[in-house]
């Protein structure tokens, strides 16, 4: 049976009270309970629904539309088309089939769906190239109007100059990133292993979540000029890209977002615009009909949002004697189309700039995109940064095997280092301020009992039969944790119970529960009697936060606006003993006592009382509070931990069939602290559960000669269905981040990113052949032991 | 070059024109799904026959041929209101009497994330007319804690977050009531089953099945 085992290293006695205890997410009860409110689930007196008339075509012109029998439906209130409504949809043009070309708004989403397929549209089909291979193609059609090939090299940074710290200080524009001389790099090497044709492909997980938005123009909101309600974690820059479509003022603007459904990136909740016209769609037929407009993607949307999107990489790399990477070159391309952003720099940035930091002198990216038609939504999660660590962990296999040495060892000598140059989001230069992934090799190999099962690089040779077992590692890279501020406002009440308010969204993975247990820690009361006010632009900002990086990011604040209200609060307390100032005194769940003299306490009734001045008042301290507000600005020296880990898999391949079963993952993250462990493995399982099958499965079936969606179902999607993976699960606790107040680390958004490495390491040491293409198919395992 | 092409868009197949094909359809997907059940579980978990299949979509054709006020009793609760023959019960339960905590994934029959019990079987809601569970005691996610007082079932899925989004979340527990409710300690055959027809996006199946191990 598939099971999930835990364990923790090197975790030390801790003084907390709360802090590295388990606890149950804190937004659990509205989850079981159906209380929790998604975007899907807000309706609003007269709201209206629309839907989306797709493109049949993947190139097309829009000649002309007839709407006049879809207006003829009863309950239709509005047909929107790139005719009347240039705004919305830019041009008449369809870029890849299924491309939302128009729109209709009616009384319910039934009669929406049905008008839509009364609007007739006259096209001129154009020429098309639907993957990024033929894309390149020196006849392929050209997909965007005023470029000349589908192939473009993203701008970048070349950083130089170091300084004496050994810092690159300096950036100049470039179209590569990097530093040093690589060919000179290349000359100093005494090993040098190139891997070219690396594919990498990756299929989202299909399952609809009822995403888009709703807005309300004329809103009910007092004051308010607009309100969306969508699916977001960052809630801030959400309302600042939907208040854009019309122009409304932020501060008459407001944006609901309580609950966010886990469709990372494209699904909105990073502003992902995935189909990017359903804000427009709803805020200008909001704003025209004066209604609230709801529009959510249909089944067939979300499906073509999941659909795969693929890169190709290659990768070489210069060792010194011993195994001390160098030089590094990679040019990483990314299958480009619709909607396609950033993606292609978090590849290269984790996989090449930054999970072999430790040595590398030498270093020059590339990173390009070839466009098709196509709709390319990136990632769930991983953000694009598993297409860089899965082609740099091929080589690196690669390059351990043409050594002689143990890959993991190899491994463990360059891995990311504490100071190491570090690429950071957008912005050149950073530092990394926490290490770990040698002690994560350590205990992923100590777990399996690495040493006696891998064998060697002979090992696959040696190995008979028709089923044959393998094992491989891989490194768990991610360049989650960003340095922007989020602010915190905390409360406290004379009860005894406190509060925090953020506008923070949530997609489930515990930082609104992690938040809540630093501030009990600092205060030194019980976490249960916390709570948390969020899910809205009405309330203090934050950045887009998800699972750990959220806690990492947002704990600042909250430990800063928590230890804000202790001093108020102790203050007050301290004038009810003789002579003491608020450091003679101390806290805990039931009141403010003298250090010297614990027993001696006053409630927290007792001390609000003293917030007012007229004796009378005294006694009625019930009514009052202690607020503390912290913002978190950039860190000193731009330093960010990142996420670091390890992981092996172990399976069996069948040599007749090429079926891969009995697959074992363990999987280990340096954490840090573990502020709330089970929190921690939950995102470690579920990020081997999701990155592993992710690579094993075919991905869907479309229409070769326009791109067409054809595979509309989910019952036999292999990774939304498994049950089957065994998952090991081990929080390395080392040093974290030492700027961070508990020393945390982020370890949940690169969770995916190494196991379809592993598994193809894996997949290598049972049969002896490299499969460097996704997805590991029986097809494409067959075909590399030369069967088909 | 450029082709040029005088074209009439033609739409997929929606849920309208999929519900108003007739409860046929309906009914077509349901023995679909059962024989895929029938073909997986283990000898002791029960599943309706295609026989009571058949039965169930005779009586859907009936009730769509009559349509109008229609009583339903929900949460212990009973509902009289008017119902197009084409309403799905999902779109009634949301819509008409606001119980939300009744997610809508694919609206069609595969992702189990409108799971209800209809007289104590799990039921999606979704592919069910609203028409046709007249009379039926329906349970939504809604209707399972008493008051303050959690379902054990629920408490099971809060003390363990099995969860991440918990969109899937509401449809899964009724799974596991159901299960549960037949037997408080299953087998991991038993719960495999049971969570088999649930898919979640973004939380981990070895947690789910785990959680509802423990049992009641
Ligand atoms: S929403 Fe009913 S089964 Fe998916
Ligand atoms: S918890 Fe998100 S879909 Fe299951």
């Amino acid at each position: 049976m598939a099971e999930t085992y835990k364990e923790t290293f090197g975790a030390k006695d801790y003084p907390y009270k709360v802090l590295g205890k388990n606890k149950p997410n804190i937004t659990a009860a509205d989850r079981v309970t159906g209380k929790a409110m998604f975007d899907y689930d807000y309706y609003l007196n007269g709201m209206l629904f629309s839907r989306s008339v797709h493109s049949p075509h993947p190139s097309a012109k829009i000649i002309s539309m007839d709407t006049s029998k879809a207006e003829a439906v009863e309950g239709v209130r509005l047909v929107l088309t790139p005719f009347n409504y240039p705004d919305v949809f830019y041009e008449p043009r369809a870029y890849f089939a299924g491309h939302e070309i128009a729109a209709v708004v009616a009384d319910t989403q039934d009669i929406a769906d049905y008008a839509c397929n009364l609007v007739e549209v006259e096209y001129e089909k154009l020429p098309h190239v639907l993957n990024m291979y033929d894309a390149m193609k020196s006849d392929a059609a050209i997909v965007w109007p005023d470029a000349e090939q589908n192939l473009e090299t993203s701008e970048a940074g070349f950083f130089s100059e170091k300084t004496p710290e050994g810092l690159y200080a300096k950036r100049v524009n470039s179209p590569v990133q990097g530093f040093g001389d690589v060919e000179q790099g290349f000359k100093e090497c005494d090993h040098i292993i190139e891997v070219d044709d690396i594919r990498h492909a990756m299929q989202h997980i299909p399952v609809s979540k009822g995403r888009g938005i709703m807005v309300d123009y004329n809103s009910s909101e007092p004051s308010k000029l607009v309100t969306y309600y969508t699916g977001s974690k960052g809630l801030y820059a959400d309302r600042a890209r939907n208040a854009g479509v019309l122009g409304v003022p932020l501060g008459k603007s407001h944006l609901v977002s309580p609950y966010a459904s886990s469709f990372w990136g494209p699904g909105h909740i990073f502003g992902g615009p995935s189909f990017e016209r359903a804000n427009r769609i709803a805020s200008f037929a909001s704003r025209d009909l004066g209604k609230p407009v709801s529009h959510h993607y249909n089944y067939h949307e979300e499906m073509q949002i999941s659909n795969y999107w693929q890169s190709l990489t290659r990768v070489k790399l210069g060792f010194k004697e011993g195994g001390i990477l160098h030089a590094m070159d990679m040019t990483h391309t990314t299958e480009s189309g619709k909607n396609t952003y950033t993606a292609e720099r978090n590849a290269v940035r984790a996989g090449g700039m930054l999970a072999y930091n430790r040595n590398i002198q030498h270093m020059k990216l590339v990173t390009r995109h070839a466009s098709a038609h196509r709709l390319i939504i990136f990632s769930y999660v991983g953000y694009g940064t598993m297409d860089g660590v899965f082609a740099v962990e091929m080589a690196m296999d690669q390059a351990a095997e043409a050594m002689g040495m143990d890959p993991i060892k190899l491994r463990q000598l360059n891995s990311m280092k504490k100071g190491g140059f570090d690429c950071a989001w957008s912005r050149p230069m950073a530092y990394c301020s926490a290490e770990g992934h040698a002690e994560c090799f350590d205990a992923v190999a100590a777990s399996t009992n690495w040493a006696s099962k891998w064998g060697g690089w002979n090992a696959p040779n040696t190995k008979t039969g028709v089923v044959r077992s393998g094992i491989g590692a891989g490194q768990k890279t991610h360049t989650g944790g960003g340095w922007n501020g989020s602010a915190m406002l905390c409360k406290m009440f004379p009860d005894g119970t406190f509060e925090l308010t953020s506008s923070m969204g949530d997609s489930g993975q515990g930082e609104p529960t992690g938040n809540l247990m630093m501030a009990a820690e600092v205060l030194g009361i019980p976490y249960e009697r916390g709570s948390m006010i969020r899910g809205s632009t009405g309330f203090p900002y934050s950045i887009y936060l998800g699972g750990s990086t959220g806690t990492w990011n947002l704990g600042y604040s909250t430990w800063e606006a928590a230890q804000n209200v202790r001093k108020q609060v102790l203050t007050l307390g301290a004038q009810l003993f003789d002579n003491a100032t608020f450091e003679d005194v101390d806290m805990d769940a039931d009141g403010v006592f003298l250090k010297t003299n614990p027993t001696d306490k006053k409630t927290y009734v007792q001390c609000f009382a003293k917030l007012q001045t007229a004796p009378a008042f005294e006694n009625r301290g019930g009514s009052y509070e202690v607020a503390g507000y912290a913002y978190r600005r950039a860190l000193k020296g731009l330093c960010v931990p990142r996420e670091k880990g390890a992981c092996i898999w172990e399976l069996d391949v069948d040599t007749e069939t090429g079926g891969i079963s009995n697959l074992r993952a363990t999987t280990s993250d340096n954490v840090g602290f573990a502020m709330n462990p089970d929190a921690l493995y939950n995102q470690q399982s579920q990020g081997a559960n999701h990155g592993g099958p992710w690579s094993l499965w075919g991905g869907a079936v479309t229409d070769p000669s326009s791109g067409k969606l054809l595979s509309y179902n989910w019952i036999y999607d292999y990774p939304s269905t498994q049950m089957d993976i065994t998952t090991t699960c081990i929080l390395v606790e080392l040093a974290g981040d030492e700027s961070h107040p508990f020393g945390a680390t982020p370890a949940s958004e690169g969770q995916p990113n190494p196991h379809a490495a592993a598994i193809s390491n894996a997949i290598y040491n049972a049969i002896g052949k490299r499969v460097i293409h996704t997805p590991f198919t029986p097809a494409n395992i067959l075909k590399a032991l030369g069967k088909v | 070059m450029a082709e040029e092409e005088k074209e009439v868009k033609k739409g997929g197949v929606s849920r309208r024109d999929f519900i108003k094909g007739s409860g046929i359809v309906v009914g077509g997907a349901a023995i679909g799904s059962t024989v895929l059940a029938v073909a997986c579980a283990p000898a002791e978990v029960e599943v309706p026959g295609p026989t009571q299949v058949v039965e169930k979509t005779v009586e859907i054709v009936k009730q769509v041929a009559a349509p109008g006020v229609t009583t339903l009793t929900v949460n212990g609760r009973s509902h009289t209101l008017k119902v197009e023959p084409e309403w799905t019960l999902a779109f009634v339960l949301r819509e008409k009497l606001g119980l939300v905590g009744l997610k809508v994934g694919c609206d069609r029959g595969e992702c189990g994330t409108c799971n209800i019990l209809v007289d104590g079987r799990t039921s999606l809601a979704c592919t069910m007319l609203a028409v046709e569970s007249a009379g039926m005691n329906i349970v939504t996610i809604e209707g399972l804690a008493n008051g303050p007082n959690l379902h054990p079932v629920q408490k099971l899925f809060l003390e363990n977050s099995t969860f991440q989004c918990g969109y899937c979340t509401p449809g899964m527990i009724m799974s596991a009531v159901a299960l549960l409710d037949k037997t408080s300690r299953p087998t991991v055959d038993q719960v495999k089953v049971a969570l088999s027809g649930n898919l979640c996006y973004c939380s981990d199946y070895n947690r789910q099945v785990n959680t509802v191990l423990k049992g009641v």
